[in-house]
């Protein structure tokens, strides 16, 4: 995967964001977890293989970014919350209100699902299955 | 994220709104995917949380060797109007931009980054007002 050299956007676009980035050991993944450490996000690396995530954490690193790795399965939710936690410890404390924290995913959507109402994380399958009134998440 | 805002971007494909024979399946989990972002973004709207995705179109990653499909083959069934496949950095371009405060005003939508590949229709115009082309494609002569 070849990075460009010429930044496209500004160093300090995504300056004081940390940016969860699945599926970021290669392809897509990876060049945008790239291209996010350009612009100052520190990155959160995910997926299930670890040794692609630490060779985007030294590509990272040997540009002067910050990057940590995560591994982990979208459609388990156990790691999701783990991922979430160690973002979470990044922020610098008293600096809450002014850190945003940006969390990119790319596929699945468990995270999400156990944050609304109803929802079960235990059953992710039921996210997607035979519920004709729109799955056993979103009964409103 | 609730307590202090944030973007969440999903990758779907074109596929969320049009059809691809043989993948029912994946079709429906995309188009669920974009039904659910527009509501959540809609619900967590007063939490500073925005939601949007970018649907792909034919992206050129090593993902596509898993396919039993040609490199070739691969550029007869892209159908971008722009004569090449996507790169990643297409996509990560548009990704950053509805992350960061670039995108900071947009929430619900969904972008699609598929080099005009959604704009071809089932028939070809050129050959319903053309009576020769009609012709020549009714004797099976193809366009030329």
């Amino acid at each position: 995967m070849t990075q460009e050299n010429k930044p496209r956007y500004a160093a300090d676009l995504m300056g004081g964001q940390v940016a969860l980035v699945t599926g970021s050991g290669s392809g897509m993944g990876r060049a945008t977890a790239l291209e996010m450490a350009g612009c100052g996000a520190r990155l959160a690396l995910f997926a299930r293989r670890e040794e692609p995530l630490e060779e985007t954490a030294e590509m990272i690193r040997a540009m002067g970014g910050e990057a940590f790795v995560v591994t982990g399965d979208t459609r388990d939710e156990d790691t999701i919350e783990a991922a979430m936690l160690k973002i979470k410890a990044l922020r610098p404390a008293g600096r809450a209100g002014e850190q945003r924290r940006r969390a990119i995913r790319s596929g699945g959507a468990r995270y999400l699902q156990q944050r609304v109402r109803g929802g079960d994380p235990q059953q992710p399958d039921r996210f997607l299955a035979d519920d004709p009134r729109g799955g056993g998440s979103f009964h409103v | 994220m609730f307590d202090n805002g944030g973007s969440v971007v999903f990758v779907t494909a074109i596929s969320a709104r049009s059809a691809l024979t043989g993948f029912a399946h994946t079709v429906a989990a995309r188009a669920g995917v974009t039904g659910m972002i527009k509501t959540l973004a809609a619900e967590w709207g007063e939490y500073g949380i925005r939601l949007n995705c970018v649907a792909l179109g034919t992206i050129k990653t090593e993902a596509l060797g898993r396919y039993p499909i040609t490199p070739e083959q691969w550029q007869m069934l892209n159908r971008s109007v722009l004569n090449r496949m996507g790169a990643a950095e297409d996509i990560s371009g548009m990704i950053i931009f509805l992350a960061s405060k670039l995108g900071g005003f947009i929430t619900g939508e969904d972008v699609y980054v598929d080099g005009g590949e959604t704009l071809h229709l089932g028939h070809d115009a050129w050959d319903m007002i053309n009576p020769e082309l009609f012709e020549k494609r009714k004797r099976g002569d193809g366009k030329d």
